[in-house]
């Protein structure tokens, strides 16, 4: 006999639990060796695919949809038969597929698999379920969360209500729940639900939650990922977002859109990693108590919850920041961390106020200059006038303070105070690099080199003329004083595909090959001070 | 050589032809059925191997030492699998499979699996067949039979020959 065919049946049945459900099945044709070995591995993975909106309207593509579907749910039911029939162990079974409206021949088989599956021990269930229709229209049946054998569960666009969880049992095997874009409206649903999962370890709800507050029980001692994403849409802009308590220890994720968090003074979060705010309103004043001994990425997203406070973060192992908004926060990170980085990323309102951004964007920058500093700049209020006297900010009396080094200063809008704007920039900040503006694209190439050569102007053929011209008003007053800082300026070109800058100039520049060139910026040599 | 206090434990393997094999207990206990041995107390001497050849046990010992260098890291480990299995063929893979679930060594006998899954994915009936020397012993009447009870597992498919 061939070598793979004499391999034992306990091995044969191995190499066939890494195959698709149709791999495994079509080993049956082999030989008459092979004629029943895939009906005794371990595992079951069946896919039942839709066809999408692309594939025509919903009522063209309906009756062949049902016939797939039916004859899915048959080769599914046959061979769960054959297994039980054989008391063979469903170690692993895999099913995704999909839901329409009254769906009268998928529920009476997930109601006739469900007890099966259960009685011949199956551990790992996993489901995925989505509905055929717009999220919302369609309830979730009962059974599934009548399943016991569940270990993963992902339901798609239901509407879950109380007759969702009317057969609602304890899923103790379950570690992963993620309900997408489904639409809740009683917060005791959820609650009910996350209640009874006792081993969760990942939580993933986004959709259209309507209601106030959401606490995620206690005792949940598994829990590693908590990923809430509120939908808003069809809020009114002043009702209150969803508030949601936060105290488990054992999160290495939190991930929160659109609601706020609510988290115990002096909460430990000691395996944390990864925390991801966007959109929270209520004040973050809380987060300075909070100890985040593992804290590596922390990520705030246009949250309004850290205007006017200040917050102090205690994360020994800093490895990224992140912060966009509208307004200038006031975060500072204390960490052991060497190397570590923070992207700040502005996009002003017209309600700023210019010599008082700048003044805070200073203090902000000081906060993090133990960290590799990138920043992008998108808007800035209209003003000609962002001239920055010297002393306006050395503030707190601190005389002498060296400046911030910013790895890059990326500023990526260009109007009449283009020039005036980049001058508040270079009075508060040491930019090494300011860039990088994107050399070529579909639009042409104006844009980009309108903006490198504003900038060529302004710190080359300025400086230059200065120097030369030291009676000129502005420098006399000390108002441009930030050029006797800088030593020099090189406008380099990046290599698309290696990632590597060459040094340029300006009447070079036309003559590079924009295939292979795409992107240029300046880089600044600062005076020691 | 006497051992030294501190100097972790040695196990002396032997495969089913004579050979003899040094391996640190710590990287040996990998395997289910060694590590009964030593709980057992039985491994003070030689352990006789009676279904692992000495080629196969050569790799497998590789393989422990590798493997059980590599600190509490899955995707190292994953990596570490990958490279090990990357220039065996067939008949190694069947060899070592055998191995690996005589010594049930369940991270070994995965790996070793999926990798002979992966010859036999995408691939058809009589590709198959012609790989690992299959013979084919349905009749012509009892092929289609079998075929067209499993219909739906040749719809679709994209392989390289019809067969």
């Amino acid at each position: 006999m061939d070598r793979i065919s004499e391999l034992p049946n306990d091995v044969l049945r191995k190499i066939l639990y890494f195959l698709s459900q149709k791999e495994a099945t079509r080993t049956s044709v082999l030989s008459k060796q092979w004629r029943y070995i895939w009906c005794t591995r371990p595992n079951l993975d069946f896919t039942y695919t839709p066809p999408s909106r692309e594939d025509g309207y919903y009522y063209r593509v309906r009756g062949r949809n049902r016939e797939n579907k039916k004859k899915f749910l048959t080769i599914v039911d046959n061979t769960l038969q054959r297994y039980h029939d054989q008391d063979v162990c469903v170690e692993e079974f895999h099913l995704s597929t999909s839901l329409g409206n009254l769906d009268y021949e998928s529920v009476p088989f997930l109601e006739k698999w469900s007890p099966v599956l259960k009685n011949t021990g199956t551990k790992k269930f996993h489901l995925s379920i989505l509905s055929e229709h717009c999220p919302g229209r369609v309830e979730l049946p009962p059974v599934v969360f009548g399943s016991e054998s569940l270990q993963l569960l992902h339901v798609e666009r239901f509407l879950l209500d109380e007759k969702s969880i009317e057969r609602l049992v304890p899923l103790k095997h379950l570690k992963s729940l993620t309900l997408q874009r489904v639409s809740i409206k009683d917060e005791v649903i959820l609650r009910k639900i996350i209640s009874n999962c006792p081993s969760i370890e990942i939580l993933d709800v986004h959709g259209i939650l309507s209601f106030k507050r959401l606490k995620v029980v206690n005792d949940l001692r598994s829990l590693k990922k908590l990923k809430f994403y509120f939908d808003l849409l069809g809020r009114k802009s002043d009702e209150e977002l969803c508030s949601i308590e936060i105290h488990h220890p054992s999160l290495e994720t939190i991930n929160i859109s659109n609601g706020n968090i609510l988290l115990n003074n002096g909460a430990h979060f000691f395996s944390l990693k990864d925390l991801k705010l966007a959109g929270v309103e209520s004040s973050l004043c809380h987060l300075s108590s909070c100890e985040f001994p593992s804290l590596e990425n922390l990520e705030f997203f246009y949250c309004d919850g850290l205007k006017g406070i200040r917050v102090f973060i205690d994360a020994p192992n800093m490895v990224y920041f992140e912060y966009s908004g509208n307004f200038v926060p006031s975060i500072s990170i204390a960490t052991f961390s060497k190397e570590w980085e923070s992207c700040i990323c502005i996009s002003c309102t017209p309600s700023n106020e210019v010599p008082l951004f700048f003044v805070q964007l200073k203090e902000m920058l000081e906060l993090l200059s133990q960290s590799k500093i990138y920043l992008d700049v998108d808007r800035l209020p209209y003003s000609n006038n962002y001239i920055i006297p010297e002393n306006n900010i050395h503030i707190n009396g601190r005389d002498g303070d060296k400046y911030v080094v910013v790895e890059n200063l990326n500023i990526l809008f260009l109007s009449y105070s283009f020039p005036s704007s980049l001058n508040g920039f270079l009075s508060i900040c040491r930019p090494r690099y300011v860039g990088e503006f994107p050399y070529y694209d579909n639009e042409g190439d104006s844009w980009a080199m309108e903006v490198t050569e504003r900038l060529w102007k302004i710190l080359t053929e300025e400086k230059e003329a200065r120097e030369d011209n030291k009676n000129l008003d502005q420098f006399k007053n000390n108002e441009l004083w930030w050029f006797r800082d800088l030593e020099e300026v090189k406008l380099e070109v990046c290599h698309s595909n290696r990632d590597e800058w060459h040094a340029t100039t300006l009447s070079e520049l036309p003559n590079c090959d924009r295939s292979e060139f795409d992107r240029t910026r300046f880089a600044l040599k600062w005076r020691e001070t | 050589m006497a051992a030294e206090t501190g100097t972790p434990t040695t196990l002396t393997l032997k495969s089913n032809d004579d050979e003899l094999f040094s391996v640190a207990e710590s990287a040996a206990i990998l395997s289910v059925t060694i590590r009964n041995m030593v709980e057992d107390g039985c491994a003070g001497g030689v352990i006789p191997l009676d279904n692992v050849d000495g080629k196969t046990l050569a790799s497998v010992i590789t393989y422990m030492n590798g493997i059980s260098a590599i600190p509490a890291d899955e995707e190292k480990k994953k990596s570490y699998r990958d490279k090990f299995l990357s220039d065996k063929d067939f008949e190694t893979l069947a060899d070592m499979v055998l191995a690996a679930n005589y010594l049930n060594m369940s991270c070994l006998m995965d790996a070793v699996s999926a990798k002979i899954a992966q010859v036999m994915e995408k691939k058809s009936v009589g590709w198959v067949r012609r790989k690992f020397g299959i013979e084919n012993d349905y009749t012509p009447e009892e092929e289609a039979a079998v075929k067209e009870e499993h219909k739906w597992t040749f719809e679709g498919v994209e392989t390289d020959d019809d067969n």
